[in-house]
């Protein structure tokens, strides 16, 4: 009984998969935006738009740090009648940036951590990159992640390893290309 | 594993680390640095290296006032 549900639910999930594999979100002008699933794509351009509202300074040739000020705003609660809305403390972040070298591959990581917690990057680093690039939102985001992982496919084998590349590079932060870390480190940037 | 071997392991972790990028703090080269992008001021520059050398600790209160009033002890 409790199998049969269990193979019922992951049917579903295997369904809906397949259904989200003819989605796409039109309104994005995302170039990769048939590779992830619409939750990420909303998200991704979310983030990218917003990366114009942050600052940006480069403090050293592999650390930048990333703010904005204007952000966030004092809380209002309803039925406040103690006045505990005006003192309720709310901090202003100061993000930094920082660019790590693991053998060949070269990572972003910020200390917002969204990359980590998410497997999509934040609008600090979209800030300095400008791009999204295929390799730097988690392979769970990609659409055939939920139809092909595990399956007996060449696919499947594909995915299984950049999930173990992944679990291996997990606290780095953002993976990007040679190409990107060369557009990065010139100075034309910005 | 051989004593030999994870000698041998820490060797090339350490002629890797070597190829790697130090884990840096901010404001390295003085002539070089900082480069502010977009908008972004040195008043601005100087309040944010002055919030992060707080560990972030101040409130949007705290930080609005130093914007309305900037204060000699951060402004260079």
């Amino acid at each position: 009984m409790i199998t049969e549900s269990t193979d019922k639910r992951s049917d579903k999930i295997f369904h809906s998969s397949q259904r989200e594999q003819q989605f796409t979100v039109i309104s994005s002008k995302l170039t990769n935006k048939k590779l992830f699933n619409r939750n990420c794509v909303y998200m991704l351009n979310q983030m990218y738009d917003t990366r114009c509202d942050e600052n940006c300074a480069r403090v050293a040739t592999d650390a930048w740090i990333v703010w904005n000020f204007h952000k966030d705003t004092q809380p209002k609660f309803d039925n406040d009648v103690l006045g505990l809305g005006v003192v309720f403390p709310v901090f202003r972040n100061v993000y930094r940036i920082s660019l790590i070298k693991k053998n060949t591959q070269q990572f972003m990581k910020c200390d917002c951590l969204h990359y980590e917690r998410n497997g999509i990057p934040c609008q600090h680093i979209l800030l300095i990159t400008n791009k999204i690039e295929d390799n730097m939102v988690k392979i769970q985001h990609w659409k055939v992640y939920g139809t092909h992982f595990g399956d007996n496919s060449e696919i499947s084998a594909k995915l299984m390893e950049a999930r173990s590349i992944q679990q291996n590079n997990e606290s780095n932060g953002v993976p990007i290309t040679p190409a990107m870390f060369t557009k990065i480190m010139s100075p034309i940037f910005g | 594993m051989g004593e030999h071997t994870i000698h041998s392991i820490l060797d090339m972790f350490l002629l890797l680390m070597e190829y790697s990028f130090p884990n840096s703090e901010y404001s390295h080269d003085v002539n070089e640095f900082p480069q502010l992008f977009g908008q972004t001021t040195f008043n601005q520059y100087c309040l944010a290296i002055h919030v992060l050398d707080n560990n972030n600790m101040f409130t949007i209160r705290e930080v609005e006032e130093m914007i309305n009033k900037p204060n000699e002890e951060y402004v260079e």
